[in-house]
């Protein structure tokens, strides 16, 4: 049987990605804050014997090209033609949401409306009459919560009834006072005469785009036909002349109190009705009050993320503490089990020391995401973006930069790639690149365990206090940046920004399971497979070729003579007992300093070893040994990578091998780490080359691979600097 | 030998895991199909995920 290709269409924030997981049983990211779809996805579900793929379009205010949203979900609708559209709307938000509904009707899209957030409308004090709107608007309204899943069945019974109808596309018309009504009469004729555009769009809708000023839709008329492009386009100019003369309005405005017109003449015959004063505060309203006052909204915003930090590290302590346990104790036990060699080391230094020190955060990773999961659920990261827009401006980016900042981990444990992705809701392209090549900056949920392990290591007494201190670093130095990038390379005006403010809602504790698990769960599950794989190449970097046999005997020779000399000494009679323990312990001590010598120099030997060493001249001002940057190399691949390579390098290097200890522990006790070069090390981290997949985004996202080199260039140049500056003073004045 | 044998073989089965998934998210990132971006299965990658079927009756 044939599949029935549905759409789900409306509003940010309306609820399009709830609905869709809820039918199509996938897992796609749903945040109490708008612009979280920017592309579209599919997915598929069956209803009887009946099939459908239901794409999950992002959310869009109108169907003008006015963002990379609304050309999406217009292209789609348009190329695609979905048999069925189900319009998505806030019904606590009817009449602002029904400014969408009314261009899918001037579209002439088969459409279903779902009238969600109905509990939240009552909660309000919002009663809809959906059968009467419905009736008004001449399409099925069905109230649901997508949350919950009531009502979607009727919905969806609906959508079927609509679909198996398969009526063609039927516009609606909506007056737009005298004289836009006259023109668009004219060029309608104009349209229909000359088949222009009549291929994709409605010839209403094509007119209603052209007095909008609908740059794609001029762009393809001149593709069509130049001359009618042209005449069309004078017709267009000339009553824009007339309106503006008369009016002082441009058309687009005329077009937009006209819609709004339509729609309160419908909502105004018995829709809606409100039960509560309007100027009754909501409960959001008067959290609002103080959350994003002018003064106490920062003050608050610093707290809560004090607070977040707190939790999730003394939270995690224990757990944590327990998880190297289990692998140190892993350790002892493939030590003692098996013989030595090759194999074995592989196990121990590679895999439990690699592995285990990304695994041993586990705990600390899912409390984290607990407390971000509360945050974004209930509406608080959107409170963020508000305040921080008015920082933004000042260092020349847009409000809407704020998301995509806050998604690649702005208050710890996002992503750069889809923070990369959400800047397409920036109009100005100069102001998206400025974002899209600073959002890699913040602190990635694969950045937090190397944060967490050094500050763990070296300041372990205010844990929570050093972590908001480098998460407002991220967002200062990010800043910086833009504002070097928009001064120089990507200088341009701003342009205003409106943020909607969605309603606080109390997350449920199976939502927030759900997101916690969820994101845990990727942690593990990449720990498990492409860090285990990396961790097991760089081992065999770090250990192959091994030490040629003249040097390996040459350390066998030195130990040898070392047992020799004190053979000789420690049977004389004549030495009291208390005198001949010093030098036996004398030959002890040399016979370590042998021991790591020869693993050190067989590690500098090793592929890795090489590289490292190479690069150690330069990476010395900053502080960082061969060791580190192996690591740091490895980073590049995958952020979790440099904890895995520490703890290899440290478990073959210098440090006994023999002894299990958890890689914190090594680094502290190792002379070529101090509290200097920790702080040094976490700028370099947090500030260089993105990992290797936001870099190819950065290339498909800016168009050119010229930006994504850029990035990588300018990120590490620009964390080398500062890393060596810290690094430089902080031992100038013995801070170390 | 027998465990030089055993890590050439592990490594090996590492570095062709490692070369496909790289080459997969290349893919990914740069393909315009409705999935494409987010491809890294980081953890705060939330929109990584590949839609799931569910038969709804």
């Amino acid at each position: 049987m044939e599949k029935i290709l549905l759409a789900l269409a409306g509003n940010p924030n309306a609820g399009k990605t709830t609905l869709f997981n809820h039918l199509t049983g996938a897992r796609q990211h749903v945040g109490n804050y708008p612009g979280i779809t920017v592309d579209y996805k599919e997915g598929s579900l069956t209803l009887g014997n009946q099939r459908f793929t239901l794409t999950d379009l992002p959310g869009t205010y109108s169907l003008t090209a006015y963002s990379e949203e609304e050309v999406v979900a217009r292209d789609y609708l348009v190329n695609q033609r979905p048999r069925v559209v189900i319009n998505i709307v806030d019904a606590s938000n009817l009449e602002r949401n029904l400014y969408l509904t009314c261009q899918f009707l001037e579209l002439g899209v088969p459409l279903v409306i779902a009238l969600n957030m109905i509990d939240v409308a009552k909660d309000r004090g919002i009663e809809i009459q959906a059968e009467k709107l419905a009736e008004l608007l001449g399409v099925p309204v069905v109230p649901i919560i997508a949350r919950n899943g009531q009502g979607t069945d009727k919905l969806m019974a609906a959508a079927l009834t609509v679909a198996q109808e398969d009526k063609s596309w039927c516009p609606r018309d909506i007056s737009y006072g005298e004289d836009l009504d006259e023109t668009i009469l004219t060029l309608l004729a104009l349209i229909n005469e000359r088949n222009f555009l009549t291929h994709s769009y409605p010839a209403r809708f094509t007119a209603i785009k052209y007095l909008e000023h609908d740059d794609l839709i001029l762009a393809k008329g001149q593709v069509e036909s130049k001359s009618t492009a042209l005449e069309i386009e004078t017709l267009v100019t000339a009553v824009s002349e007339h309106l503006l003369k008369t009016t002082e309005v441009y058309p687009e405005s005329i077009i937009a109190d006209h819609r709004y017109g339509f729609i309160k003449s419908i909502l105004r015959q018995g829709v809606v009705s409100q039960r509560f004063n309007h100027d009754r505060l909501y409960t959001t309203d008067r959290i609002d009050k103080i959350l994003t006052n002018r003064f106490l909204g920062p003050v608050a915003m610093i707290l809560i993320l004090f607070g977040l930090y707190q939790f999730t590290f003394t939270w995690s302590e224990i757990p944590v503490a327990w998880m190297e346990s289990i692998f140190v104790w892993l350790g002892d036990l493939i030590r003692n089990s098996m013989t030595e060699g090759p194999l074995r080391s592989m196990f121990i230094s590679g895999i439990i020391d690699g592995v285990g020190g990304v695994l041993g955060f586990v705990p600390l990773i899912m409390f984290m995401f607990f407390g971000i999961s509360f945050l974004e659920d209930s509406g608080y990261l959107a409170r963020v973006a508000f305040m921080m827009d008015r920082i933004f401006r000042i260092f020349g980016l847009h409000g809407s930069s704020v998301m995509p900042f806050i998604i690649s981990g702005g208050i710890a444990g996002g992503c750069a790639v889809p923070g990369v992705m959400a800047t397409r809701t920036l109009r100005s392209p100069k102001e998206r690149m400025a974002t899209l090549l600073t959002v890699p900056f913040m602190n990635c949920g694969a950045k937090v365990p190397v944060l967490a392990l050094l500050i763990g290591a070296f300041f372990g007494e205010h844990k929570a206090i050093y972590m908001m201190l480098f998460t407002l670093l991220a967002w200062l130095v990010a800043l910086i940046a833009a504002k070097i990038l928009r001064s120089t390379v990507l200088r341009g005006a701003p342009t205003p920004f409106v943020m909607e403010l969605p309603p606080y809602r109390f997350p449920t504790l199976r939502g927030l399971g759900i997101h916690t698990w969820e994101r845990t769960w990727q942690y593990i599950k990449k720990a498990g497979t492409v860090i285990l794989a990396f961790s097991i190449v760089l081992w065999a970097m770090m250990t192959y070729p091994g030490l040629p046999e003249n040097q390996q005997a040459a350390f066998d020779a030195q130990r040898q003579a070392i047992l020799s000399n004190t053979a000789v000494e420690i049977p004389d009679p004549t030495i009291p007992p208390n005198q001949l323990r010093q030098p036996a312990m004398n030959q002890q001590e040399q016979l370590a300093a042998i021991d790591i010598l020869e693993s050190e120099t067989t590690l500098r030997y090793s592929m890795a070893g090489r590289i490292g060493s190479a690069l150690e001249p330069v990476s010395k001002l900053a502080g960082f040994e061969w060791r580190t940057n192996i690591a740091l190399m490895g980073g590049f691949a995958a952020k979790e990578v440099i904890i895995s390579t520490l703890g290899t390098a440290y478990s073959m290097g210098e440090i006994d091998a023999e002894d299990s200890q958890p890689l914190g522990e090594r680094l502290l006790k190792s002379p070529h780490w101090n509290r200097v070069v920790a702080i040094s090390a976490m700028l370099f981290i947090m500030f260089y080359a993105p990992c290797f997949v936001t870099v190819v985004c950065i290339a498909k996202e800016a168009g050119s691979w010229k930006w994504a080199a850029f990035s990588i260039a300018f990120n590490t140049l620009f964390a080398y600097i500062l890393a060596l500056t810290v690094f430089q003073v902080g031992t100038f004045f013995g801070l170390g | 030998m027998s465990q030089t044998l055993i890590i050439i073989l592990i490594v090996t089965v590492c570095v062709i895991f490692i070369g496909l998934r790289l080459y997969r998210q290349y893919k990914q990132a740069t393909s315009q199909t409705p999935s494409s971006g987010c491809s890294c299965s980081c953890s705060g990658c939330g929109n990584s995920c590949p839609s799931d079927d569910k038969d709804q009756s």
